[in-house]
């Protein structure tokens, strides 16, 4: 028999800043629609729009996705996060910069943008570097592994184009074109995004349903079609003619049905057959994804009725894909993160509460109702050109938001004002 | 006061030890680990209790939680002394292994 060496966990503290502060971001982004539908559907080319988007791919979604990965990375790939302490050191610089970051481009400060991006790049450089740096020690290399590993090289590369857009920014060197600025942005959603959510889907679908007995082969072979599709499509917006940038965002939207097709595999491969609030997020998060696929194609062949539509398919990424798969997953993470705090030292000793009591599941089912409704709404006023629609279905989205943080900040609360404990002991344990 | 020892057989103690477990829950699943065929082997001699176990699934993230639940729930048997704790993953765990109630349970059987 072959025995395990458990590794070392960081304590709940470090994912739980990321989240917690993440969870500041989800807010800002639910305000931010409402109060700026007349922007929204005039154009993508905003000031204030360009801050509610990094609202919500730094300061919500980037800084949930670190914090799972500081969570995910020891207990769900066997490795060693290194140097936990400059993990910690790592968000009061990437904090502060998206703080900074967003008001900049809001109130369209350049100076501000050069000075608060500059925290940011350096903070998204170190995860990627912490990380990186981590994978030697992995000893699961389940499907996730190797997504996330092409996450983080895709982040490491829309960190460097972003990086060349802020210097040409000063220097002039070229004209930026929609192009461009598309390339930019297909690399953060459907590179780093993109691919770590769906590396961490595969882990907690299997893990939360109990699913066992589903081949990877048709997990594999999407991750390189994703990234083939990705890289070609990259490639031809800045080289190539239209007809190729078509066809490399069909080739991505086939693959984001294959990874629709593959995780429905997976579910049919579950032994916990009843479905959970946490799984009609992600029924909800994956028809978002082919939402978000099907424009993104509509774009590339420039068949937009609007500039509304740029927006739609932002939105159908952030708050669709991303959004209802973070808010699901959210009931898995945060109380297990909570249990994990307050319950793991005494469990064996006497009965302590199961994961599921420890958020309110009718009220669950009440936000998501909300959010379901609250996005159906936007993405309609969106395509429409309908401020009012627009801003009356972000505030039903926002309710439905606020119905969930509700729900989570009693287990929230606590990680956040937590102190730094102990790492969790390593037990050594040979066979 | 002197310290009164308590000795019982190592069969009984193992019995007392498996209800032990039983009492011990998968935090996640909401089944306890002897239904759930997590715990392979549990074996006392003279008050030392010796268990192989393993979880769902390589990369639980109770990996670090559950075993040490096992050792500090055993640890209340009265009459085990220590107890040790180990770890495995072969065999794998299949869902075969849970028994007719965990099954049952979980909506599977």
């Amino acid at each position: 028999m072959s025995a395990i060496k458990p590794k070392r966990s960081p304590s709940p503290d470090l994912p739980g800043r990321y989240l917690a502060t993440g969870m500041a971001g989800f807010v800002l982004f639910a305000i931010g629609v409402p109060l700026l539908a007349p922007d929204l559907v005039r154009t993508n080319d905003d000031p204030r729009v360009f801050a509610l988007t990094h609202v919500a791919v730094l300061g919500w979604i980037t800084m949930t996705m670190f914090g799972a990965l500081y969570q995910l990375f020891p207990v769900a790939l066997g490795g060693t996060v290194r140097a936990v302490r400059l993990g910690r050191w790592n968000y009061w610089v990437f904090a502060p910069g998206v703080a900074g970051f967003v008001p900049s481009f809001y109130f369209d400060w350049m100076p501000g943008v050069a000075i608060f991006g500059s925290l940011v790049v350096g903070a998204l450089l170190h995860f990627v570097s912490q990380l990186l740096r981590s994978y030697p020690s992995v000893t699961n290399w389940h499907p996730m592994a190797y997504y996330v590993l092409a996450a983080l090289l895709w982040l490491a590369a829309t960190i460097g184009f972003g990086g060349v857009y802020a210097l040409n920014w000063q220097f002039g060197w070229f004209d930026v074109s929609d192009r461009m600025l598309a390339a930019h942005v297909s690399m953060g959603l459907a590179g780093w995004l993109g691919l770590t959510l769906m590396g961490v889907s595969y882990k907690l679908t299997e893990l939360f349903a109990l699913a066992h007995g589903h081949g990877r082969k048709l997990t594999f072979a999407n991750l390189a079609l994703w990234n083939a599709g990705l890289l070609g499509l990259v490639l031809s917006l800045l080289f190539a003619p239209t007809v190729l940038v078509v066809a490399f965002a069909a080739l991505l939207a086939l693959s984001a049905a294959l990874h629709v097709v593959d995780i429905g595999l997976l579910l049919r491969t579950r032994r916990r057959k009843k479905l959970t609030v946490e799984q009609w997020h992600m029924f909800a998060s994956l028809g978002s994804l082919l939402l978000t696929a099907g424009l993104g194609v509509v774009l590339a062949a420039g068949q937009a009725p609007a500039r509304s539509w740029v927006v739609a398919f932002g939105y159908a990424a952030f708050a669709g894909w991303f959004g209802f798969a973070i808010t699901g997953k959210s009931y898995k993470i945060l109380p297990f993160l909570s249990w994990l705090h307050r319950y793991s030292g005494t469990v064996g000793e006497g009965p302590v509460p199961l994961l599921r009591e420890l958020v309110d599941e009718r009220q669950a089912w009440i936000s998501f109702g909300l959010l379901l409704a609250g996005f159906g709404g936007v993405m309609g006023g969106l395509l429409l050109t309908r401020a009012d629609v627009v801003r009356a279905a972000g505030v039903i989205y926002a309710a439905g938001v606020l119905a969930f943080l509700l729900n989570v900040a009693k287990l929230v609360v606590p990680l956040a004002l937590s102190r730094p404990a102990a790492e969790t002991k390593v037990r050594e344990m040979t066979a | 006061m002197s310290e009164v020892r308590l000795q019982l057989p190592d069969d009984m103690l193992a019995a007392e030890a498996w209800q032990q477990l039983s009492a011990v829950y998968d935090p996640e699943l909401g089944v306890n680990l002897v239904d759930l065929g997590l715990v392979y082997r549990l074996e006392v001699k003279d008050g030392e209790v010796q268990v192989e176990m393993t979880l769902t699934t390589p990369g639980c993230p109770m990996s670090d939680s559950m075993p040490d639940a096992v050792e500090r729930a055993l640890l209340l048997v009265p009459g085990v002394s220590r107890v040790g704790v180990q770890l495995v993953w072969e065999p794998r765990w299949v869902p075969e292994m849970m028994s007719e109630r965990a099954k049952r349970e979980l909506g599977w059987a």
